[in-house]
C-alpha cells in the first residue's frame, strides 16, 4: 500500500466523520432541547434537575444498545459529559 | 450559533426560602452548664435550633472524642427546657437509632461523606420520623458525588435533607478549608434540597466568620451553621473558630440586616 493510497483512505474516512459529526451536532442539540423542556416541567412535578436514578437508567440503556467497538465504560464517559453539559447549560 | 434562546434576565438562584435558619452551638458538648449557656443565648435571639457535638470525629484518636450518650442527654434536656430543636452528628451506623431518639436533627459529617452504609442506615432510621438530616460535603467531594449519594438517605422515604457546604481542600492554607460558595446556586439549580453553609470550619479562625456568613446569606444559603462556645480558649475542640455568645449576638444582629436586603428573615 503506497503512502498516497493511505492518505486518500484517511481523507475518505475523515469526510465520513465530518458527515457523522454534522448529524451528531444536530442530534445533540435535539437531545438538549428535550432536556431543557423537561427542566422547565420538573419543578411542577416536585423533581430536582439532577436525578441520580435517571442518569443510571440512561447509562444502562445506552450500554444495552452498544455493539462496539466502543467499550461500555467509554460510552458511559461520553454520556456523563452529555448529561453534565445538559445540567450546566443555563436555562436563560 | 443562534443566541435567540438567551433571555434578558438571569434567574435568582438564591431565592428558595424567605427564612434563613441558624444552627448554632458548641463544637463539642462539654457539660450541661456549657451547653445551657449557649442554648440560653440562642433562645434569647429568637432562634430555633441549637447544635452540639456528642460523638467527635477527631483526626487524632487521643484527642477528646466527645461525651457520647451523656452529651445527647444534655442536649435533649436543654432542648426541652428552652424549646429549641437539637442537631448533632452521628458517626456510626450502630448509634443512629440512639441519636435519633434524643435529638431532632441528625448530621452526617464531612469525614463520613462516602460512608454509604451510614447514609443508608440514617435513611432507614428516619424513614418514618422524617427527622432532618444535615448532610455535609466531604472536603474532597464533588457536588455530583454529593447529590448522587443523597439518594442513599432518601431512598427509604425521608427527603428532609439539608446539604451542608463546609469548605473543601485546595492549595490555599490561609483558611482551614476553602469555602465553595458556588455550591449554593449550583445545588439550588440542580436539586430541590436546601443548602446550609457551615461558616466556622472553612474559616478556622473566628475573625473570618462574619465575612463568610454575610457571603453565605448573599449567595442565598437557606441555613448557616455557626459554632459558639461560652469560653472558646478552654474549648475541648476547635477553640479558635468558635465565637463567644456576645460575638454571636452581634453577628446575628448584623446578619438580620443583611438578610433583610434580600427580603429574608433569620430564624
Amino acid at each position: 500500500m503506497s503512502d498516497d493510497n493511505a492518505l486518500e483512505q484517511i481523507q475518505r474516512h475523515r469526510e465520513q466523520i465530518d458527515a457523522i459529526d454534522k448529524e451528531l451536532v444536530a442530534l445533540l442539540n435535539k437531545r438538549v432541547g428535550h432536556s431543557l423542556v423537561i427542566r422547565g416541567l420538573k419543578p411542577d412535578a416536585g423533581m430536582g434537575l439532577y436525578d441520580a436514578r435517571r442518569e443510571e437508567e440512561i447509562f444502562d440503556k445506552v450500554a444495552a444498545l452498544n455493539d462496539g467497538p466502543l467499550f461500555n465504560d467509554y460510552l458511559r464517559e461520553i454520556y456523563a459529559t452529555i448529561l453534565k453539559v445538559s445540567k450546566e447549560t443555563p436555562s436563560v | 450559533m443562534s443566541q435567540e434562546t438567551i433571555l434578558p434576565t438571569l434567574p435568582d438562584l438564591g431565592a428558595r426560602s424567605d427564612e434563613i435558619t441558624i444552627y448554632a452551638g458548641p463544637c463539642s458538648v462539654e457539660s450541661a452548664e456549657q451547653f445551657d449557656e449557649v442554648a440560653e443565648c440562642v433562645k434569647g435571639l429568637g432562634l430555633n435550633w441549637v447544635r452540639g457535638g456528642a460523638f467527635k470525629p477527631r483526626t487524632n484518636p487521643h484527642s477528646f472524642q466527645g461525651l457520647g450518650e451523656e452529651a445527647l442527654k444534655i442536649m435533649k434536656s436543654a432542648g426541652d427546657r428552652y424549646g429549641l430543636k437539637t442537631l448533632t452528628e452521628v458517626m456510626d451506623s450502630a448509634h443512629c437509632q440512639l441519636v435519633a431518639d434524643y435529638v431532632d436533627g441528625l448530621q452526617v459529617g464531612a469525614r463520613n461523606f462516602q460512608n454509604f452504609s451510614l447514609l443508608k442506615k440514617i435513611g432507614q432510621v428516619t424513614a418514618d420520623s422524617h427527622q432532618m438530616v444535615l448532610y455535609k460535603r466531604g472536603f474532597a467531594g464533588t457536588i455530583a458525588e454529593w447529590l448522587a449519594a443523597t439518594d442513599y438517605i432518601t431512598d427509604c422515604g425521608n427527603t428532609n435533607v439539608v446539604l451542608c457546604e463546609r469548605g473543601i481542600r485546595t492549595f490555599e492554607t490561609a483558611t482551614r478549608f476553602t469555602l465553595d460558595i458556588a455550591a449554593v446556586p449550583v445545588i439550588h439549580k440542580q436539586s430541590l434540597y436546601p443548602v446550609c453553609i457551615d461558616v466556622s470550619h472553612p474559616a478556622g479562625q473566628r475573625d473570618l466568620v462574619p465575612s463568610l456568613a454575610y457571603a453565605a446569606v448573599a449567595a442565598g444559603a437557606d441555613s448557616l451553621m455557626i459554632e459558639v462556645h461560652p469560653n472558646p480558649p478552654v474549648a475541648l475542640s476547635d477553640g479558635p473558630q468558635q465565637l463567644t455568645p456576645y460575638q454571636f449576638e452581634e453577628l446575628v444582629a448584623e446578619l438580620r440586616r443583611v438578610a433583610a436586603v434580600f427580603g429574608k428573615k433569620i430564624v
